[in-house]
């Protein structure tokens, strides 16, 4: 379930001992050991959980250093796909704004 | 002390049934089976003569099932017989000479919902001596036709409804109840069996004609011993269609399965993790064949390519 | 979890094509999720392939005859009263007053009226009635076959040659406001081909079925002979529609 109303001040995070993550060939599973729910991931919102494990982001400061694991440029991603991309992680459950963050 | 089933007097094996002391040990399910409609002796004489049998009650069993009336009226008026496995299902009232079909259904239902030693798939599973192939499919989707040519042709029969997965190591468990057969497909497997090997066709059921194809001695000898996939069918059987199959990745693979399992949500972790062992240990392809014949043999190319 | 060290240019421009495509709508997360009814729901999968052909008559109480026999019809394509009888009384189904829904019951028998159309010998001959029991034309017939499927023949009432204004079928009047003497009035024949395929699992809704169409009323019918009889007995089809009754956990 998405979180509510976020900001762009929202720090975004992923708790990585509630996520089994392995990759089969091109995508990534994702399984929550919470919800019980698997889902398929690709690249980028693989990246997206990847940054998002090692600490909170907003959107402006996750940007860089998701691009940077991607290994594509500004200019290669479409606007407002990064944004796009946290908000569909938030609605299955998989990313969350990070709680000293409300 | 277990026996063949087919061993027993019909007067003893008739008393149990109705005492409900019938135990069937099948792979890795043991079954209590009760029944007061004499229809089902025949069956199971039938059917599941070569079954190991014990008429005392010696354990706890993994399943246990009745086959009786629905109320006392339907015991004696307009008799009709359900499928009782412990608790509430849809189970259709039928008509007594149907109970075989009761006793089936309702071990299928026994073992897609109340088993949870095993990440349950809906498919049919057999194995040689170097892997098993998994074959997955929706009702009347062609895996049991495709799992009795594949005895046919050499192959163990683990289940042809039920993928059991250890989810320690994704080894595949065999469960050998008879196959299940519908339709047209019964003569299409009489031909290649022979005629002895399945059992009278029950006309007039919700699924049309039904016969049973017996398992075989060895199957059951055999079938404490687990194998593990090495190749994934997704048959589509399209009649006339040119055979040809697709191979899938592993990740459209375990897409694949997890709808079709029947406990993978209530199991959770330990299944996710099981079944990734599972696709990424074998091969996995979509495969559409128009007979019998075309399916067997782009099979066997695939199995040969799978390391079968 | 990714190769890192893998700059290709064909890599990277497939990731940038995915980024593309996720702009354009395309999901970058797909939720999988698990059924644990696919064992039961094969209730639903059932299919009636019915072994003979029957046909339905229905009257404007709602009261149905189901059986095989051939009903006869006058030059006026009103049915003989005599066959009417035989069919009613050699029927291998009888259902009472209020059983069949009322879309599919005909007009009540009225008094005879005289037909004051003027359209004696240029009848429009070509005509049916639908599940509503409104008046359609044949080149609607074709329509109607084809919206369902091909699946069924709907030969509700055709009619014959001659005239043929009495919307109601009404055998006992003639054009002239006259009764014939021999004719009962108010019925309405559906009829249902050996080989046709009845899949009661496409008409389930809520917790019933949607009715319509001639399949409609076999349904509405079967509903009501398996509430009294379950599914052992001879209508055709029925362990099929216990079993999706049962689903529906009527």
């Amino acid at each position: 379930m998405p979180a509510g109303p976020y900001s762009d001040d929202t720090q975004w995070c992923a708790d990585p001992d509630k996520i089994i993550l392995e990759t089969l060939e091109d995508v990534t599973v994702a399984f929550h050991k919470v919800s019980g729910d698997t889902h398929i991931l690709n690249f980028m919102s693989a990246a997206v959980v990847a940054v998002l494990s090692e600490g909170p982001e907003t959107f402006a400061s996750a940007t860089p250093k998701i691009l940077n694991y991607i290994q594509l440029d500004e200019a290669d991603c479409p606007d407002g796909i990064i944004k796009e991309t946290i908000l569909q992680l938030d609605e299955v459950d998989l990313i969350a704004p990070s709680r000293g963050n409300q | 002390m277990l026996t063949k089933l087919s061993t027993y007097h019909h007067t003893e094996l008739s008393e149990a049934l109705l005492k409900g002391t019938v135990e069937m040990t099948l792979g890795c399910f043991s079954m209590r089976i009760k029944a007061t409609d004499p229809t089902l002796l025949d069956f199971l004489y039938d059917a599941y003569r070569d079954v190991p049998t014990n008429l005392e009650l010696s354990d706890v069993t993994d399943i246990s099932l009745k086959v009786h009336a629905p109320n006392i009226l339907r015991r004696y008026i307009r008799r009709q017989v359900i499928a009782d496995p412990g608790f509430i299902v849809p189970a259709a009232p039928l008509p007594p000479r149907l109970s075989p079909l009761a006793l089936e259904m309702g071990l299928n239902l026994s073992v897609a919902l109340k088993c949870c030693r095993f990440t349950t798939f809906h498919s049919a599973v057999v194995a040689k001596e170097k892997g098993a192939i998994l074959i997955s499919a929706h009702s009347g989707g062609g895996k049991s036709t495709l799992a009795s040519a594949l005895m046919n042709d050499g192959y163990r029969l683990f289940s042809d409804e039920f993928g059991l997965m250890d989810m320690s190591d994704a080894s595949l468990w065999a469960h050998p109840r008879p196959v299940s057969l519908k339709g047209q497909s019964i003569d299409i497997v009489k031909e290649f069996t022979g005629a002895e090997w399945i059992t009278k066709t029950l006309t007039g059921t919700p699924k049309g004609d039904i016969a049973y194809r017996r398992v075989r001695p060895s199957d059951i000898e055999e079938s404490s011993t687990p194998a593990f996939a090495k190749l994934i069918l997704f048959p589509t059987f399209i009649e006339g269609a040119s055979p040809h199959a697709r191979e899938l990745a592993k990740a459209e693979s375990l897409m694949k399965l997890i709808p079709s399992s029947t406990n993978y949500h209530l199991l959770g972790e330990a299944a996710f993790k099981g079944l990734l062992k599972l696709v990424k240990g074998a091969r996995a392809y979509e495969i559409v064949y128009g007979s019998t014949e075309d399916s067997m043999q782009m099979v066997r190319d695939l199995a040969s390519g799978a390391g079968l | 979890m990714e190769n890192k060290n893998d700059k290709s240019d064909l890599f990277l421009e497939r990731r940038r094509q995915l980024l593309k495509m996720g702009a354009a709508g395309m999901p970058m997360v797909l939720t999988l999720r698990a059924s644990a009814q696919e064992a039961i729901i094969s209730q639903l999968r059932c299919v009636i392939t019915l072994a003979d052909s029957f046909k339905i008559l229905v009257d404007d109480s709602g009261a149905a005859w189901v059986g095989s026999r051939n009903i006869r019809t006058k030059r006026d394509g009103s049915y003989k009263a005599s066959s009417l009888k035989k069919f009613k009384d050699r029927a291998n189904f009888v259902y009472p007053e209020g059983s069949a829904p009322a879309s599919y019951r005909p007009d009540a028998c009225e008094e005879c009226e005289v037909d004051d159309s003027h359209s004696h010998g240029h009848d429009d001959d070509n005509w049916y009635t639908d599940a509503n029991g409104d008046k359609q034309s044949s080149s609607d017939l074709l329509a109607h076959l084809s919206d369902n499927n091909g699946n069924y023949a709907m030969t509700d009432y055709l009619a014959g040659s001659g005239d043929d204004d009495s919307h109601n079928h009404n055998p006992a009047c003639d054009d002239h406001g006259h009764t014939q003497g021999n004719g009962d009035c108010g019925y309405a024949l559906y009829e249902y081909r050996r080989g046709m395929a009845i899949n009661p699992g496409e008409y389930v809704s809520g917790n019933g079925f949607t009715i319509s169409g001639d399949v409609g009323l076999y349904l509405a019918l079967s509903t009501i002979y398996a509430d009294e009889y379950g599914g052992n007995g001879s209508w055709p089809g029925i362990s099929c529609i216990v079993s999706v009754l049962n689903y529906l956990g009527q």
